[in-house]
Formats: structure tokens, C-alpha cells, sequence
């Protein structure tokens, strides 16, 4: 969403609406932009929005007011009902229009019945935020918001709607009530969103959507190619989805600090781990630190032994794997997490290999990212057993319509990244960060490329089809 | 200091890129674009419509035998209604005595939009009010954002440049100049004279009639003279019918309209030779047309003969760049020739 036009004549009118009109309304400017966004994806979201909005909003003043009577339990029953509908709405639509299809039911059923059934834009992540929410207010740990606007603008905050970052509370509201006295003359916030952006963009445009070309055809039609063609699929799309589900968090990031709202970091060059546990404290970091605090902790954690330990982390995981997707092959994803996690567990996690735990990560993503369990195994089949075939090379490079150009553009892409990374990791900053504290004519220069590398090398316009977000699907 | 640098280098580097990457095409784009480097208020003779003009008028024989400053102002397959946008956009820069309008595209494309060439009549246009406006009539709602904004077409253009690519900066505005619209077509594909002896009306779409209708009370708004036309190729009766009703169009607001395949045997076009395929003739029936167009015009209107007035020396230089043109062909002509010996 954030390579459309309408996102950008938003942002357009939003931030002088913002910085124009009267502060005390610009929580209502912000939730008018959110809802306008909701509304400009997918109409019927908007509904489901407001509708799950409305529900939590009252559930937790109700929450608050039983808790503070001490009536014994009601507010509990509340909290329970409130989080199972939610779960139930979010496994619902998860799964709804995927078990119809698997049971055959889908032909008996009209497009319009389907269309319903899919998943509405944003519900995997503000439900998860909406449940924390509660959770938190239930267990006291979180003040019940009274204000619904503010409320309103917690679920739906349009750079964060579609993809996150999963945003706690006790984050959150204290940032929308102080957004009266944001500047917009304040050129550190500013210039560290640009950058924010920036960045974003250079690795969805630049790279992601660019390797979405090559990694198509190879999952597409793994037959065609020889094995060491598809174990650079692995890695091509490894490196695919973290620049594009990062480069989509970055731009969030950045964009909500034009309105001087802090959204929770989300990656922190998770292919520098040199373990799986370390890779989940650097991957999707708002998603891992919900299922530890709402499902892993809950659950026991590692309170009640060994075995109850081990089982808690295959349940999250599991979970993590449904979250993702309906499909098998999303559970397998997630399972194989799971045993990642647990080796490492029973290891004492004393393997610490970077390239091993790339490599890991890479064939877990196989599953991730081929259409169902099946073509997971055909893709696995394939690379294990076709063996080097150089007389193909040709044809391969053919289907993948590479060339000289877009090779060297590839390449230097990754390589930009990877040493974005490596800075940012010895730096222990993030990039924008970093940007700011070096000379202006540095940070122009670092603008300068990143603009023009995004106008001429971007993958966007006509004769393309950018590829959408691949978080927005989960 | 340092945010203005910034900015600058910015803008010169986004010129470079985008005077490198735009799509350079004898199509159309090629035509429009060369509208901004003419000399301001120059042309006397300005010819619109489709390749049947770029293709068939010799802007360079215009001129070294009438001494007509003309120029040909077209795109492949343009329709009317991008026509008229043409022409708003052209009274910017010029205002010519002449224009001759071409109705090849409304005699044999019927839709209402047509997108077969549409490229080559949208990228050459700078971004103005005229250029949105046409982009409207032109282009549905939901394909909008294929052609709009041009640097988001042929920004990908990086690994598809040639030598040409790099001599289309603002510092070559001399050979910009000297190109006045002309694409010679060189192959000789032989056709049949057609025989046709159509007398019934009709054929003209609603749209077409509009934008004709709006281009003949712009022209005589602005002074020009308009001269409504179907230069040669092989006609059909279909198309006929509708330069019928054209003709009774011009005849009711009192403008020509004269169908140049009526005069195949006076401009003596030879029908084996002069053809580069149906649609359009080759060179040298380009030749024999603009030598008969030039002559009519000559005739017709009262047009300053411009040889040797200062501020017209591009045309010059343009004749020896359609001399050149034709060298090299003949030259490469010659070399298969002794190829194949």
C-alpha cells in the first residue's frame, strides 16, 4: 500500500492537516486518515474495524469497572469472552474461506460468500493488539483508555494498519496524548523519517520486488530448474522477505515519525543471528515479544520443567504458524521453528553459525512460501535430486529474464543491504539513527543516492506489477 | 547552502536520467517532442494526424522547392481528440498560417479509445494542463496510471540504451532543431490500385465528430487556416464513406477537405514502387506527394516563401539531414547488393 498513489496524496493531505488545524484535534485528523486508508483497501475492513474497535473499547471500560468493584470474577469472564470472540473472528476469517475450499464446499458457495470470508486488511495484527489490550487492562498492568478516539487511533493508525508493527498500549497512549506538542520544524524527527522511509522504500522497491521476478518463476516451476538454481531460490527469497516485510516496517516507522509517533522496532538484521533463538529476537520483534508475553509466558514458559517448556514452545510456534497463513505448509513452517527452537533449547545453544542459521531460516521459508505443503516437498525434491546441469544454464537464465543489468542491480542491492546490516550491527543503532549522527553533506550525499538508486533501479510504474506487501496477506 | 546543493544536484542529475531514459520513438514521441525546440513562431505549415503524416509528408522537399517552414506535428494512430490537445498545446509555441490535418484514423479506427499507439502520443507531451486534459479523453479511468507520469514508464529503460539515448540533453538543441518531424520509410512493397467509387455518407463516430468540430472553430479561433485531408495509401471503401461525410462537414463550415487518393495518377504514384506497405508510401512516394501537397498549398494560400531568411536556417540543415538519410540507405543498399555478389 504504501507504493500507491492514494497513499501518498494521504500523507499529502494528512501532515499539513496535521500541522495546520488546531492540536487538539489531531488525533482525530490521524484517525480520519487511518480510516480513510482502511476504507480506500478494502471497504468492508473499515466495518470490521469500527466494529472490533466499538467491542473492545466497552469490554475494557467493563473490564476496569468490574475489576475495581471486586465483583469477583465478571471481569474475568469478560476478558475471556472478549478474547475468545476475537480469536474466534481472527480464526474465522483465517480459515473459513480455506476450509471451504479444502471440504469442497467453495464451488456450492457464491464469489460475493467467498470474497466475504477472506481475510479483512489489518485483523491479524490490531486483533493481536486488541487482545494484549485487554489482557493488560485485565491483569491491571494497563490503564483502561477512556477516550474512544485515542482508542480508535490505536487499532487503526494507518502506517501500522496493514503490516504492524503489533504496538502495545502502554507504548502507544502515552505518544497520542502528547501529540499536541510535536513541531514540524524539528529537523532530527523529520530527517530520521525521511531516511526512515527511504530506506524502506530502497529495500521493497530496489530489492524485494526485484527478486520477486526471479523467485516467481522458481517456485512456480521448480521442475524447469537444476538443483543449484533453487538453492539460490532459498536464498534469493530469504533475502526477499526480509526486504520487503522490513522495508514495509521501516517506511511505517518512518512515516508515523512525521507525526511524532515511535512504532515499535520490528527487525534488527535478524540474518546476523547466529542462532534461532537469536533469530526470533531480531525477526518480526513485535510478533515474537506478543506470543512470549500473551501465549509462551501464559502457557508456563519455561516455570514448569523441561518437557512442559519444549511443548509450550512447538504451541507457540504452531500458533505463529497459523498466524501466517491458512495451509498446512504454514503449520510446517511454524513446526520447524518450533524443533529449531528446541535444538537449540537442548543444545544449550551452542551452535552459533550465522550461515547455518541463514540456511535454516531459508528452508523453513520453502514451506512459507510455496503454495501448499505439496509444493513445498516438490521444491525440496527437486533441488535435492536434480543435480548440475550447466547445459540448462542458458534456458534458466532465459525463463528468469536476467540479464547483465539486472544482475549487477541485484546484487549490489543485497550487498547494500547486507552492509547496512553489518553497520548497523557493529554501530548497535539502526540506520536512520546513524545517518543522524554524521555530517549534513554525509546525510545529503546518503539521500541523494538512495533517492535517485529508487527512481531509475525501483521496481514500480507501468510494465511492472509491484508486488503487494507479502505481509499484507497474514 | 548545503540543502540547496543538495537540491540542485538532485534536479540536474534527475535531467541526465530522465533525458537518457525517456523513450525516444520516430513514432510520435520524436514529433512532439521536437515541438519544443523549434524556433517560437516559425512554422507556417503545421501537419497533424498519424504516421500517415510523419511518414508521407517531406518537410525537407517542402522546403527546398515551395520554401514552405513546415513541420510535422503527428503520432501513429493519433485520434482526434488527441489531436485537438496537439493543437492546444502547439498555439503555446507557434502560430502557424496552415494546418493540415490528416483523417486516416477517424476513416478506420472506430473506438473510442485507442491504445494500440497511445504511448507515442502521450510521452513526447510535456506535463501541462493540455497533457492531463487529453490523458482524460484519451485513456480510461483505470489505465490512467499506465501512461502518467512518464518517468514511471521508462524509468526501467536502463538496460535497453543506445548511442542515441545519450545526445538528447539540452545542449544538442541544435540537431533538435533540424529534425522537423519527417520519418522516411525506405522499403518498396508493391499494392493494388484500388478502385473504389463509394457516394454514401457515414462512418465518423460520435467522438470523432466532436473533436473534428472543436478543432475546426479552435483553428478559426486562433486565425489559421485549416485544411482537412486524406493523403494517399490503399483505400478502402469503408473509409471512404467516411471522408464523404468529412467533405460535407468542410463543405457546411466552409473549410477544405481534399482526398489526395483521388489524384493517385496526377501526383503519378506508381503503385509497384512508391509503397512501403498499404498504409503508407515510402520515400519516394513521399516525394511525389509533398511535391504535389506543396504545390496545392503554394497555390491555395498565401504562404511567405522563408529560403534564406534568418531564423530558418534549421530547415536547411534539415535537408542535408533527409540528404544524409537517404545516402545512408543507398549506401547500405549498396553494400547488399555487393553481398549478395
Amino acid at each position: 500500500m504504501f507504493i500507491s498513489k492514494f497513499f501518498l496524496l494521504l500523507l499529502g493531505i494528512t501532515v499539513p492537516a496535521f500541522f495546520v488545524l488546531p492540536v487538539r484535534w489531531r488525533a482525530g485528523v490521524l484517525l480520519a486518515a487511518s480510516y480513510a486508508f482502511c476504507a480506500y483497501v478494502e471497504p468492508r475492513a473499515l466495518l470490521i474495524l469500527v466494529a472490533v474497535t466499538a467491542s473492545v473499547y466497552f469490554a475494557a471500560l467493563s473490564i476496569e469497572k468490574y475489576r475495581d468493584r471486586g465483583s469477583g470474577g465478571t471481569e474475568r469472564k469478560i476478558t475471556l469472552a472478549a478474547v475468545c470472540g476475537l480469536s474466534f473472528l481472527l480464526v474465522m476469517y483465517k480459515y473459513a474461506a480455506y476450509l471451504a475450499r479444502s471440504f469442497g464446499c467453495a464451488d456450492r458457495l457464491s464469489a460475493s460468500v467467498i470474497d466475504n470470508l477472506l481475510m479483512p486488511v489489518g485483523l491479524s495484527f490490531y486483533s493481536f493488539q486488541a487482545i494484549g489490550y485487554l489482557v493488560d487492562v485485565y491483569r491491571g498492568k494497563s490503564a483502561v483508555e477512556k477516550s474512544f478516539c485515542h482508542f480508535a487511533l490505536y487499532l487503526s493508525f494507518f502506517p501500522k494498519l496493514v503490516s504492524g508493527p503489533i504496538e502495545r498500549g502502554e507504548r502507544f497512549f502515552p505518544q497520542i496524548k502528547r501529540l499536541g506538542e510535536v513541531r514540524f520544524r524539528n529537523r532530527g524527527r523529520m530527517s530520521a523519517a525521511f531516511t526512515y522511509m527511504l530506506w524502506g522504500y530502497f529495500m521493497k522497491l530496489v530489492v524485494a520486488d526485484r527478486l520477486g521476478g526471479i523467485v516467481g518463476p522458481l517456485f512456480g516451476n521448480p521442475e524447469e530448474f537444476d538443483s543449484l538454481w533453487l538453492l539460490l531460490g532459498v536464498m534469493l527469497y530469504s533475502v526477499q522477505i526480509y526486504c520487503d516485510f522490513a522495508g514495509y516496517s521501516y517506511i511505517a516507522i518512518g512515516c508515523a515519525k512525521v507525526f511524532g509517533i515511535e512504532l515499535k522496532e520490528n527487525f534488527r538484521a535478524p540474518y546476523r543471528a547466529v542462532n534461532m533463538q537469536e533469530f526470533w529476537r531480531r525477526w518480526h520483534i513485535s510478533l515474537s515479544e506478543w506470543l512470549r508475553d500473551y501465549i509462551y509466558i501464559p502457557l508456563g514458559g519455561n516455570r514448569k520443567g523441561a518437557v512442559r517448556k519444549n511443548c509450550n514452545i512447538l504451541l507457540v510456534f504452531l500458533v505463529c504458524g497459523a498466524w501466517h497463513g491458512a495451509g498446512q505448509h504454514f503449520l510446517v513452517w511454524g513446526l520447524l521453528h518450533g524443533i529449531y527452537l528446541l535444538i537449540d533449547s537442548v543444545t544449550g545453544q551452542r551452535m552459533k553459525s550465522r550461515i547455518l542459521t541463514f540456511w535454516m531460516a531459508g528452508f523453513a521459508w520453502i514451506f512459507f512460501r510455496a503454495d501448499s505443503l505439496g509444493g513445498a516437498f516438490r521444491y525440496i525434491r527437486q533441488m535435492a535430486t536434480a543435480g548440475f546441469r550447466p547445459e540448462r544454464f542458458r534456458q534458466a537464465v532465459e525463463s528468469l529474464q536476467l540479464n547483465t543489468v539486472e544482475i549487477g542491480v541485484t546484487a549490489i542491492g543485497i550487498f547494500i543491504v547486507w552492509l547496512i546490516d553489518w553497520l548497523c550491527e557493529r554501530e548497535k543503532m539502526q540506520l536512520p539513527v546513524f545517518i543522524q549522527q554524521k555530517s549534513n553533506g554525509k546525510r545529503y550525499l546518503v539521500f541523494y543516492l538512495l533517492l535517485m538508486t529508487i527512481f531509475i533501479f525501483g521496481v514500480y510504474g507501468a510494465g511492472y506489477h509491484t508486488e503487494q506487501f507479502i505481509y499484507m496477506r497474514f | 547552502m548545503l540543502r540547496a546543493g543538495f537540491l540542485l544536484l538532485l534536479i540536474a542529475t534527475f535531467y541526465l536520467a530522465s533525458s537518457i531514459l525517456r523513450v525516444k520513438s520516430g513514432h510520435g514521441i520524436n514529433q512532439l517532442e521536437g515541438l519544443y525546440w523549434q524556433p517560437e513562431h516559425s512554422i507556417d505549415v503545421m501537419m497533424m494526424g498519424s504516421s500517415h503524416i510523419h511518414c508521407n509528408v517531406n518537410t525537407a522537399l517542402l522546403w527546398e522547392k515551395y520554401g514552405i517552414a513546415a513541420y510535422d506535428y503527428s503520432g501513429a494512430e493519433q485520434p482526434l481528440w488527441m489531436s485537438y490537445y496537439y493543437l492546444k498545446e502547439l498555439y503555446k509555441y507557434q502560430s502557424p498560417e496552415v494546418i493540415v490535418l490528416d483523417l486516416y484514423v477517424p476513416a478506420r479506427y472506430k473506438s473510442d479509445y485507442q491504445y494500440d499507439w497511445i504511448s507515442e502520443n502521450i510521452l513526447g507531451m510535456r506535463f501541462s494542463a493540455n497533457k492531463l486534459k487529453m490523458m482524460a479523453v484519451s485513456v480510461e479511468k483505470s489505465r490512467y496510471f499506465q501512461y502518467f507520469p512518464s518517468f514511471t514508464i521508462y524509468h526501467s529503460r536502463y538496460d535497453d540504451l543506445e548511442k542515441d539515448d545519450f545526445n538528447d540533453f539540452f545542449w544538442n538543441s541544435g540537431e533538435k532543431e533540424d529534425f522537423k518531424g519527417y520519418t522516411p520509410y525506405w522499403q518498396r512493397t508493391p499494392q493494388t490500385k484500388p478502385e473504389i467509387s463509394e457516394n454514401g455518407k457515414g462512418g465518423l463516430t460520435e467522438k470523432s465528430e466532436k473533436y473534428l468540430r472543436k478543432i475546426i472553430a479552435y483553428t478559426k479561433e486562433k486565425g489559421s487556416k485549416l485544411v482537412l485531408m486524406a493523403a494517399p495509401y490503399v483505400l478502402t471503401a469503408e473509409d471512404k464513406l467516411t471522408y464523404n461525410q468529412v467533405a460535407e462537414i468542410a463543405e457546411s463550415e466552409g473549410i477544405v477537405f481534399v482526398d489526395f487518393n483521388e489524384y493517385y495518377d496526377e501526383m503519378e504514384l506508381d503503385f509497384a514502387q512508391d509503397f512501403n506497405d498499404a498504409s503508407h508510401l515510402n520515400y519516394w512516394g513521399g516525394c511525389k506527394f509533398s511535391d504535389y501537397l506543396g504545390e496545392f498549398l503554394v497555390a491555395r494560400f498565401e504562404l511567405s516563401d522563408r529560403r534564406g531568411q534568418a531564423g530558418y536556417e534549421s530547415w536547411d540543415d534539415h535537408v542535408v539531414l533527409i540528404a544524409k538519410e537517404l545516402q545512408n540507405y543507398q549506401n547500405g543498399m549498396m553494400g547488399q547488393q555487393e553481398d549478395a555478389q
